[in-house]
């Protein structure tokens, strides 16, 4: 029922807090004091920033030494399109890029597949040829930016790697991340069967093993919690689940051989979510700190500095923002962005407040962009390493959020781990019963969001502005190129250089790495080396069993 | 709920690539609390396919979730596969999601019953459907 102007202004002059608890259900005091931490004890699990167990921050002067990466997601419409817009950012004042593939090129197929017709270009870049990376990188200086390649396996970003080397680079020159994670990928709504966790997890282990050797600036792991997140899960859960895959990889390379010490800089470089229950995500990233600290030397027995500091991304909460009043999202994507850097990130990406309409405008995306910039050159929040150690509250809370973690942890090891836990639907049922109580909370009102179901407008009167569009031409234009592209190349080269790959494939003791940057080399396309993958796994060549290949695949029939 | 005693049948799916199901999700779990019988037939399905499930298993409403910017190919599409396989008038087809607020007209012209935007209470979703179920068909 609506109030009158009189009775919302006395409602409102008397209203209080009725907060008590943090969004994980962590119940909150009044006050917290020096009771609430153990002094003694909070020396030794807080000591200065750039110390084990890094709680306060990996770096002993963090932002006097390096800003963090202000890196935002992009990619859309055709290669050429993405390039204009990595340019538009870089010229904002972007200081990483961070472009992402569209859904087919996820999903393995190429844009012409039949089924990639509603896709293409509309949640990412598509990434088929050696063509495509190039005009995606045209004018970049990829050995002076960091440049972080959304999306997974060893076939996507050799392609990309083979452009670099095309326009001069070395790899070893090449820096970036690339977030290759099999296990979220059925989980956080990708097609199971387009990167099963049998040749698909090897994909995985192969690129990080070969960028670990050929490319070492590279990252060639980066643990996608942001994506479970999304889902509706708890601060709690999604460091559970970082730390918990974290520990898959790390077991999976130390049985390839490799050491330890070299591993995991390459696996601690990870994609957490900034929410809005602000301590909470503050305190979340703290306590991932330390427990990643604590796990590496007392599990792994890791020593080196480089592998006991846990380096991560965040990603703003794109599920925090409504549709409703939107301009209200650019305060969220703000106070996460705040914590974020508070919480001691060393690259972060802001959403932009049109996205629960559709993709960012130019306009949305650059004020993302100054929203960093507002925080990295106003605010002076950057000049103090963790402002907030030592605060009763934070420490306290660290202590309880890193329990929580931890506790959890120990409920997924007793689902069998992180990969079996995944593959028998437990972390679907447990994502599934959490994102169903959140969505209830939002229905009764018991969580607020300003707009939605407090301080909600009738529709009439909401000004939400036109939504960014994707240009179909451009879309049609990627085609022909793609098309043009298969008519003028070697196809000989092209099945030579796909046999070798199937041969190496066959051979699980042979690294996919060279053989899929000299297959996009010789022209071979990203779904026909998948597809090549998939045969030698005696999977279907396409995933969606639809298309047979257009090169002479002669040399799968055995 | 309809007066004749028979629940409400609605068929949930998504077409085409894209996998954000948290909607989807939640609303199949909210519809069957309301009492209707949901079949959520899952995602990354064709047209073809949804519509032949909403004919074999003679469904009172069709509901399709979108993110990716999809909805305007995968309405027309769907349209043309009701035709194709005599899909009743009766069937109310349902879209919901991130969808820009200005494609609703358009998506109602090419025949979508109802859009629901971001945001949509619940109790919407459930009127609206309750609300114009031909009962007793």
């Amino acid at each position: 029922m609506e109030l009158s102007i009189k009775e919302k202004a006395a409602k409102a002059y008397r209203e209080k807090c009725d907060i008590t608890e943090t969004d994980s259900g962590i119940p909150l005091k009044n006050c917290y004091t020096v009771d609430d931490i153990d002094p003694d004890k909070l020396e030794k699990k807080c000591p200065l920033p750039g110390t084990f167990p890094y709680t306060r921050g990996i770096y002993e002067n963090m932002y006097r030494g390096r800003l963090w990466s202000r890196r935002e997601l992009c990619g859309y419409a055709s290669p050429e399109v993405t390039n204009e817009r990595i340019k538009f950012l870089i010229d904002s004042g972007e200081s990483a890029i961070n472009f992402i593939v569209d859904v087919p090129t996820h999903q393995g197929i190429d844009s012409d597949h039949p089924r990639a017709k509603h896709d293409i270009g509309r949640q990412g870049v598509p990434l088929c040829t050696i063509e495509d990376a190039e005009h995606i990188i045209k004018d970049i200086p990829l050995d002076k930016i960091s440049v972080n390649v959304t999306t997974l396996g060893v076939v996507q970003p050799a392609i990309y790697f083979a452009a670099a080397k095309k326009a001069g680079f070395k790899l070893e020159s090449l820096m970036g991340t690339c977030v290759n994670e099999n296990l979220h990928y059925g989980v956080c709504g990708f097609n199971p069967p387009s990167f099963p966790l049998t040749w698909g997890w090897r994909c995985c282990l192969d690129f990080i093993e070969f960028c670990m050797k050929e490319v070492p600036k590279f990252n060639p792991l980066s643990i996608d919690v942001y994506d479970y997140r999304e889902n509706g899960i708890t601060a709690p859960m999604e460091v559970a689940f970082a730390m918990t895959t974290a520990r898959e990889y790390l077991n999976a390379l130390l049985q390839r051989g490799l050491d330890i010490e070299k591993i995991a800089p390459k696996i601690a470089t990870i994609t957490h979510s900034s929410e809005i229950n602000f301590f909470e995500e503050i305190a979340k990233l703290r306590a991932a700190r330390r427990i990643w600290a604590n796990m590496l030397k007392d599990e792994f027995k890791a020593t080196s500095e480089r592998a006991l500091r846990y380096k991560f991304h965040v990603h703003t909460a794109g599920n925090s923002l409504t549709m409703q009043q939107p301009l209200v999202n650019t305060v969220r994507i703000a106070y996460e962005a705040l914590a974020a850097v508070l919480g001691g990130c060393q690259s972060l990406h802001t959403c932009s407040y049109d996205e629960a309409q559709g993709l960012p405008t130019e306009e949305s995306h650059e004020l993302a962009i100054r929203t960093q910039q507002v925080l990295t050159y106003e605010t002076g929040v950057t000049s103090v390493a963790d402002p907030l150690g030592g605060s009763y509250f934070v420490e306290a809370l660290t202590d309880e959020i890193e329990s929580k973690i931890l506790e959890y942890m120990e409920k997924i090891e007793e689902a069998g781990g992180m990969r079996k836990a995944v593959m028998s639907g437990w972390v679907d049922a447990e994502i599934g019963h959490v994102q169903y109580e959140k969505q209830k909370d939002i229905e009764s009102g018991k969580k607020p969001v300003i707009g939605l179901n407090k301080f909600r407008k009738p529709m009439e009167e909401e000004k939400i502005m036109p939504a960014h569009e994707v240009p179909d031409e451009m879309i049609k234009k990627h085609l022909e190129n793609l098309k043009k592209f298969k008519q003028n190349r070697n196809k000989k080269m092209v099945s030579e250089s796909l046999e070798q790959m199937y041969l190496n494939a066959k051979d699980p003791n042979i690294n996919l790495g060279h053989s899929a940057i000299e297959a996009a080399e010789a022209g071979a396309t990203m779904a026909e080396m998948r597809g090549t993958i998939r045969l030698a796994h005696n999977d279907g060549f396409d995933p969606f069993s639809q298309v047979e290949p257009e090169f002479d695949a002669s040399f799968a029939t055995e | 709920m309809s007066s004749n005693n028979r629940k409400i049948k609605v068929l949930l799916a998504k077409t085409s690539l894209d996998g954000h199901n948290r909607g989807i999700k939640v609303i199949s779990k909210w519809l069957s609390d309301a009492g209707m019988e949901v079949i959520f037939l899952g995602q990354f399905l064709t047209e073809e396919i949804v519509v032949r499930a909403a004919v074999e298993e003679d469904v009172d409403v069709v509901g399709l979730s979108f993110l990716g910017g999809e909805h305007l190919f995968a309405a027309q599409d769907m349209r043309v596969e009701m035709k194709k396989q005599g899909l009743s008038d009766d069937v109310i087809f349902l879209m919901g999601g991130v969808i820009p607020k200005e494609d609703t007209v358009k998506l109602k012209e090419i025949g979508v019953d109802m859009i629901f935007l971001p945001g949509t209470p619940m109790e919407d979703i459930v009127g609206f459907i309750n609300d114009n179920v031909k009962l007793g068909k």
